[in-house]
């Protein structure tokens, strides 16, 4: 019932960019309910079929951690200086690390889960990344209580201006959100674009430093001097454990780009649906 | 409300062809290029091509055509799911569509969650749907087992669900897609008097069908498609009249490629009687191994100016003329001629009730049988004949077997003064005999009828005029 006075034409959308920006404005205002009822619905199909529930959210997390821990307890990784005790130091990296992770990995799987109802119903899509959101904030607040409990098993002091860790964190989830968004056209249409995310994203946790220091030497420090990913992650630990960042000035002009960038995957993204829902058969 | 406009539509036969295609089309989209829609690449194929019509408040439309038609993908453009190449759609007012009944439904969790979810997808605000939600339940007969997940639902209490909620979302314009085909009787009655409803109040209703019926009695207007084009657009009744009537001519016209001459098409049912009679003759050694002794060298059938003709006027006369040659006298001869719709006898004109005809036929000759006013309905029709000889005994001098066909056209019906909703389509669809009949009301038995309902035939349907005081 959305549609209201509406003209369907095949001229391309981009010529009337007063009538695309309005529609994506209104889209997003008409999705809110809509998001929160997925997300509700999302969660409640995840854990009403699992005993364990919420502990999947932390698992795998936990998993990479101790494994990091062991290998740097064993000497095999050489972390650097960490000021602090590893542990510490690695799970404030993974966490931070995993919600860029899961912003790029959540708009490909929003949109294959609603592959069924996308050529039956014509909703507001924007409300199926939106839910998807709500879902990776939900799964972050679950592992924020992992660096509060690693936090004061460790007796680590946290400084006042750690609540400035919202902007290096924000930085990660519109960063993965924005070249998540971007790849649904190409990997809505070709499965090799989500085969080819998987591998990357296996590889993208070992040349940015979560678990490490940044290297001043050897081919590593220049990937990790590269990787945009590297002052985020960088100043979102900075600043909880020690209240300040060098690399922060960074962080704000990234945190701009992927601003910028998100509203550029989202045109992208309202222009291909119909493209994508076409070959989405029935 | 709606204005459909030289809306054309292509898809690609090919999977990887389609995603190229795809990624084409929307690159150049991303660059503000119009994508050459009129044009088609290699494996492409127009599923609807130049459609026009437009539906205003209070009209109800029905797609009609076969499967692959283009009649979904009409639906799909006009809700928006998909864009057309040509043309311009335009919709005014908030449009509710229902493509699939229970598309978003989540097997785990219950009818209640599903409701609210369905019903944001369609657009509907929170407080909304918890005032909808008793009346949604009731209409779908489902109070019960409002907390039941959804998995435990058979196929039509989903649908029934489904169809509660997008009705309930009052829309301005509402495309259904064959969703009345679900559901028991009682059900897909309901949806009807909701339909019928909102026809009532204003609002304008697109429907694919396969059911004549529900065209005729619900609509006002209809698109055929066939390989995504208009073969007709009209009222629904003339389009019902146009769908039927070649669906007819194209059986005759199968009939008669299959078979050669006057012999149209043996069924399957003849086929097997003349194969056992094969047998049968084959072990007598006594009778002679070649044709029947009666041959059969015409039939024809004549209107009632004694034209030969293949369709005839609902209720007008035939005449069946039969041409026969005899190399040896056949004596008292009887005739029996079976009218046949989908291989059922539906009547038969028989001389073994009607009495033998001449002492001795012998050579060449002609056999006409005349029916006034033909009580048959607007169909094909198939005539078997038969011939006895019933001289000492009764014996059989021409096998059982097809030897014409003609069509029963609804031409005239208009003239009738027939007034029931379904008039048109039960002629069609329904029964092949049609009995003229007289209704009366009375306030008490005995007394002066309060209304009379009769057909009224017009004169040039039958040879005689028609007494008549319906009303």
């Amino acid at each position: 019932m959305r549609v209201t006075n509406a003209v369907y034409s095949p001229d391309p959308q981009l010529r009337t960019p007063g009538r695309l920006v309005r529609g994506m404005i209104r889209d997003l205002l008409a999705s809110r309910e809509l998001a929160w009822r997925l997300f509700a619905r999302n969660i409640a199909a995840q854990y009403r079929q699992s005993a364990l529930g919420y502990v999947w959210a932390v698992a795998p997390l936990l998993l990479t951690s101790s494994i990091f821990i062991l290998l740097n307890s064993a000497g095999l990784l050489q972390a650097g200086e960490t000021r602090v005790p590893y542990p510490v130091y690695v799970i404030i990296g993974t966490v931070s690390f995993a919600l860029f992770l899961d912003a790029l990995n959540m708009p490909l799987g929003a949109i294959a889960a609603a592959r069924g109802t996308l050529p039956k119903i014509n909703f507001p899509h924007e409300a199926l990344l939106l839910a998807g959101m709500a879902h990776i904030l939900l799964n972050f607040v679950v592992k924020t209580t992992l660096i509060i409990g690693v936090l004061v098993m460790f007796r680590v002091p946290v400084a006042l201006t750690a609540v400035l860790v919202v902007i290096p964190l924000a930085g990660l989830l519109l960063a993965g959100l924005a070249i998540g968004i971007f790849l649904v056209p190409i990997g809505t249409l070709f499965q090799d674009v989500g085969y080819t995310l998987g591998l990357v994203a296996s590889g993208l946790v070992f040349v940015t430093p979560a678990a490490y220091m940044p290297p001043r030497v050897g081919l590593l420090s220049v990937i990790t001097a590269w990787n945009p990913l590297t002052p985020l992650v960088m100043t979102a630990r900075d600043l909880i454990l020690h209240g300040s960042s060098p690399y922060m000035p960074t962080t704000l002009v990234l945190v701009g780009v992927s601003i910028l960038a998100l509203f550029m995957s989202w045109v992208a993204f309202r222009l291909a649906m119909p493209f994508l829902i076409e070959r989405m058969g029935t | 409300m709606v204005e459909v406009e030289g809306v054309s539509k292509k898809f690609c036969r090919r999977l990887r062809h389609s995603l190229v295609y795809g990624m084409k089309d929307f690159a150049r989209e991303m660059t503000g290029r119009s994508h050459q829609g009129n044009i088609l690449r290699p494996n492409e194929f127009w599923a609807v091509r130049d459609l026009s019509f437009s539906v205003r408040r209070g009209e109800t439309l029905a797609l009609v055509g076969r499967n692959g038609a283009g009649k979904s993908t009409t639906l799909k453009m006009l809700n928006g799911l998909l864009r057309p190449d040509l043309g311009r759609i335009t919709v005014k007012g908030r449009v509710q569509a229902m493509l699939e009944l229970g598309a978003g439904f989540s097997p785990v969790l219950s009818a209640r969650e599903n409701v609210y979810i369905n019903a944001a997808m369609l657009g509907m605000p929170r407080a909304d749907i918890d005032k909808a939600l008793p009346e949604i339940m009731e209409f779908a007969g489902l109070e019960d087992v409002l907390e039941t997940p959804l998995q435990n639902f058979s196929s039509g209490m989903k649908a029934r669900l489904a169809f509660a909620v997008a009705t309930q979302l009052d829309p301005d314009v509402l495309l259904l897609d064959e969703v009345l085909a679900v559901g028991d009787l009682a059900f897909q009655e309901k949806c009807m008097r909701r339909m019928e409803a909102f026809r009532r109040r204003n609002k304008a209703v697109i429907f694919i069908t396969h059911n004549l019926y529900q065209v005729e009695s619900m609509c006002t207007s209809a698109v055929w498609l066939e390989e995504g084009q208009v073969v007709t657009y009209g009222r629904s009744i003339d389009v019902v009249r146009e769908y039927l009537d070649t669906q007819e001519r194209r059986t005759i016209a199968e009939a008669k490629a299959e078979g050669s001459g006057y012999q149209p098409r043996a069924a399957a049912a003849e086929r097997a009687y003349l194969r056992v009679r094969e047998e049968e003759r084959a072990k007598k050694v006594v009778e002679p191994p070649s044709a029947d002794p009666l041959q059969i060298r015409a039939v024809e059938i004549l209107d009632r100016e004694g034209q030969p003709c293949e369709e005839l006027p609902f209720r007008s006369d035939i005449t069946v003329r039969i041409h026969y040659e005899t190399p040896n006298p056949i004596l008292r001869p009887l005739f029996e001629l079976s009218f046949l719709n989908d291989d059922r006898d539906v009547f038969t004109a028989t001389m073994l009730i009607d009495g033998a005809g001449p002492e001795q036929i012998e050579g060449r000759g002609v056999v006409e049988c005349r029916i006034d006013r033909l009580p048959l309905t607007p169909k094909v029709y198939r005539i078997m004949l038969w011939a006895f000889q019933s001289g000492h005994a009764l014996t059989e001098v021409a096998t059982r077997r097809t030897v014409a066909s003609f069509r029963v056209t609804d031409e005239g019906v208009d003239s009738v003064s027939m007034r029931g909703p379904l008039a048109l389509t039960v002629l069609r669809q329904g029964p092949a005999v049609y009995v003229p009949r007289v209704w009366n009301f009375y306030d008490q038995p005995g007394g002066e009828p309060v209304a009379t309902v009769e057909a009224q035939f017009a004169e040039t349907t039958s040879s005689g005029a028609e007494r008549g005081s319906g009303r």
